[in-house]
């Protein structure tokens, strides 16, 4: 969402989000954009959206509107641009949108025998020399040049404001290019990336002043370009030779004359990639011009900062994708392993009970039978849960609300775990609150969440031996308006060290008998309701965890409902 | 089912976390004519080496995570070698090079029951010998 950030000013600090089709900035309450200014007019200016564009119009202000320095009537606002309205600043932001799509072959590099008409280069500098930009004579000082300086600046601070916004090459090319045209001549432009596997170039990103003007081919020349490349220096060229300008036969009088400026993009470890804009100018300019060239050295200067600006954002952006595939391809690496891992215990468990039923089956053996069966169904019921985990964790859902009965949700959990409590020799005490009336929740949700957390404290108690004890009960809260799940074991308890990584996937205290997904599923399905789990417990003293979330009653699950039906 | 091992009752130490494959492998050693005996975890495994003196130990290397693991390894492998007990891990799908420690089989998981059986019959015939 294109957005105005006041940057100073009484307002500094706010964020205005630009929707619709016009913006009016000003004193006065009924704007859009409220500025508490008392330089600023009642109705100061508007910013008007036309398609994918906004248009900044000073609505006849007293005081004037500003664009990075400049009063204007009406300006085109970029990414990055600054208004300065009263005592306000205000900078525009735009977050980058789907560009057309690049067409890489509308870009070439001529071979030498291709390039009829051979550029030369008249003046070239190296990649420090585009710190001058910023500097003026000392002793002759010329106020133009500080104008120039300071514009300088504006262009590169804009550059790196449009490499801080992107994460995307293409998208921080097509911003560069947009800059360069803002501040150079340029009638196209294009930059190429240096490929790090085959070290060619490559087109990447293109620009036309005038794209109505004809999409011709852009052909960068060879030598230029290898020069650049070798010497790492930015050159400024033309294809006019040197005394062609007063000879009317010279081509400069049949074809005009083309000028470019290339620069390298000099990376921290090297070139990656190079810039190249060009001018054409008709043959009767050319003549008129023949003593004001296009592009100055100051162009050059500038262009080669910039482009040392975008090597510096590239090499960031591609070592930053780098390093979210090598995190992504661990991660993923991590889950499969992981999941595998479980999957493979419990189809060791299925095997087990296979065979034990083979056997059984061979010796007539109904107990072999039986005990194998169980240990099968057991497993069964292992991947099952697995896969529900996973699926829980890993998709975005929404919980399904309906009325339901807190207290029947947790007696199923209890009576599911009930065998499994016997098996291990924990008491599972169950107390529901006689209190809670129908609540709007996801009943299935808050059975796994319970479940999870339910199974982990019986896990917990199995370890005291005889004495484990696992209590559950409901409460509702109704002055906080909570409902909650208290599930407290007299279990070993959570290290410090345990109670980091409590609610991390695929981590268990429990050793090949724990996914590390049950803990982590239920905080999901809690989040899902606006709640959360509260863990209390400190070693050797048992845990307690509280699975709390706002209580939401039939009547409101109703009243939003209508709400929502009847909205236009 | 697979013949009986070649001497008389061999005592076989299960040492495994999940409760299920340690009773699968308890009940179908002791049909082949195994002693058996299942420890859940290493610390409980070197005592009942100490007592029963098993000819084969099985142990699942997921058997214990946790750092005191390791010593009470290291006195299960002592016990072993005392003892002459030969060990067969169970666990990583591919077979360790070299095997660990102590260890003279290894079987990846899952593996197949009939699997187990004759790995331990081929051990029990180095015993024997």
């Amino acid at each position: 969402m294109p957005s105005l950030f006041v940057i100073r000013g009484e307002d500094q600090g706010s964020r205005f989000e630009l929707t619709g089709d016009r913006i009016t900035l000003g004193r006065d309450p009924t704007n859009t954009v409220r500025l508490r200014d008392g330089e600023v007019s009642r109705r100061h200016a508007e910013i008007r959206r036309s398609g994918e564009e906004f248009w900044l119009v000073d609505l006849g202000s007293s005081n004037g509107t500003f664009v990075n320095g400049q009063r204007i009537t009406q300006h085109r606002l970029i990414n990055g641009d600054q208004i300065q309205v009263g005592r306000s600043l205000l900078l525009f932001t735009q977050p980058p949108e789907e560009t057309h799509p690049f067409e890489a072959e509308k870009v070439s590099i001529g071979l030498p025998e291709e390039e009829q008409r051979k550029s030369r280069i008249v003046r070239s500098i190296r990649p420090e020399e585009g710190s001058q930009i910023f500097r003026w004579p000392s002793e002759s000082p010329d106020p133009s040049a500080l104008i120039r300086a300071h514009r300088n600046l504006q262009v590169m601070y804009r550059a790196a404001l449009a490499a801080s916004l992107t994460t995307d090459i293409d998208q921080l090319l097509g911003r560069i290019l947009d800059l360069i045209f803002e501040s150079v001549e340029a009638d196209r432009g294009c930059i190429l990336l240096v490929d790090p596997d085959t070290r060619q170039l490559e087109p990447k990103a293109r620009r036309l002043r005038d794209t109505s003007a004809g999409d011709d081919q852009l052909i960068i020349s060879r030598t230029i370009l290898d020069y650049v490349l070798q010497h790492n220096e930015g050159v400024l060229t033309t294809d006019a030779q040197q005394d062609e300008r007063w000879d009317p036969a010279a081509s400069i009088v049949q074809s005009g004359v083309r000028e470019a400026i290339c620069v390298p993009m000099q990376g921290r470890y090297g070139i990656v990639g190079v810039i190249y804009i060009d001018r054409y100018t008709p043959p009767h300019r050319a003549l008129e011009r023949a003593a004001t060239p296009s592009f100055t050295e100051d162009h050059l200067k500038l262009m080669v900062a910039l482009a040392h600006q975008a090597a510096l954002a590239v090499e960031d952006t591609r070592y930053y994708s780098a390093l979210v595939q090598a995190e992504r391809l661990a991660a993923v690496g991590q889950t499969v392993a992981t999941i595998s891992h479980h999957i493979k215990n419990i189809l060791q468990g299925i095997r087990g009970g296979s065979y034990l039923i083979e056997m059984g089956l061979a010796e007539h053996n109904e107990e072999l039978i039986h005990k194998g069966w169980k240990i099968v169904e057991k497993n069964q019921n292992r991947i099952s849960a697995l896969v529900m985990d996973m699926l829980t964790f890993s998709k975005e859902r929404e919980p399904e609300l309906v009325p339901a009965n807190l207290n029947h949700v947790v007696e199923e959990v209890i009576e599911l775990m009930q065998s499994r409590a016997e098996e291990t020799g924990v008491r599972l005490i169950w107390t529901p609150n006689a209190n809670i009336p129908e609540l709007v929740f996801d009943p299935e949700g808050i059975h796994r969440a319970v479940l999870n957390v339910v199974t982990n404290a019986i896990d917990a108690a199995a370890e005291r031996g005889a004495g484990g004890v696992v209590r559950v009960r409901t409460e509702l809260r109704e002055t906080e308006g909570k409902v909650a799940v208290i599930v407290e074991d007299n279990g070993p308890g959570i290290t410090p060290k345990e109670m980091r990584a409590l609610f991390s996937p695929f981590v268990s205290s429990k050793g090949s008998r724990g996914t590390g997904l049950g803990l982590p599923v239920s905080q999901k399905i809690l989040q899902e309701h606006d709640g959360r789990i509260l863990v209390e417990s400190s070693p050797g003293q048992g845990a307690t965890f509280i699975l709390e979330w706002p209580a939401k009653y039939p009547s409101e699950k109703s009243a939003t409902t209508q709400e929502d039906e009847f909205s236009p | 089912m697979e013949g009986r091992p070649l001497v008389g009752e061999l005592k076989v130490l299960i040492v495994d976390p999940s409760e299920d494959t340690s009773e699968v492998l308890r009940l179908v050693l002791e049909k082949q004519g195994f002693r058996a005996v299942v420890a859940g975890s290493l610390g409980e495994s070197t005592a009942l080496a100490e007592r029963f003196r098993p000819d084969v130990i099985i142990l699942d290397e997921e058997v214990d995570q946790q750092p005191s693991a390791t010593c009470a390894h290291r006195s299960l492998i002592h016990l072993a070698r005392e003892s002459g007990a030969k060990i067969l891990v169970l666990g990583r799908l591919r077979l360790p090079e070299p095997l660990e420690d102590g260890a003279v089989a290894h079987l990846g998981k899952p593996y197949h029951y009939r699997q187990l059986v004759g790995k331990i019959n081929a051990i029990v015939e180095v015993v024997a010998e």
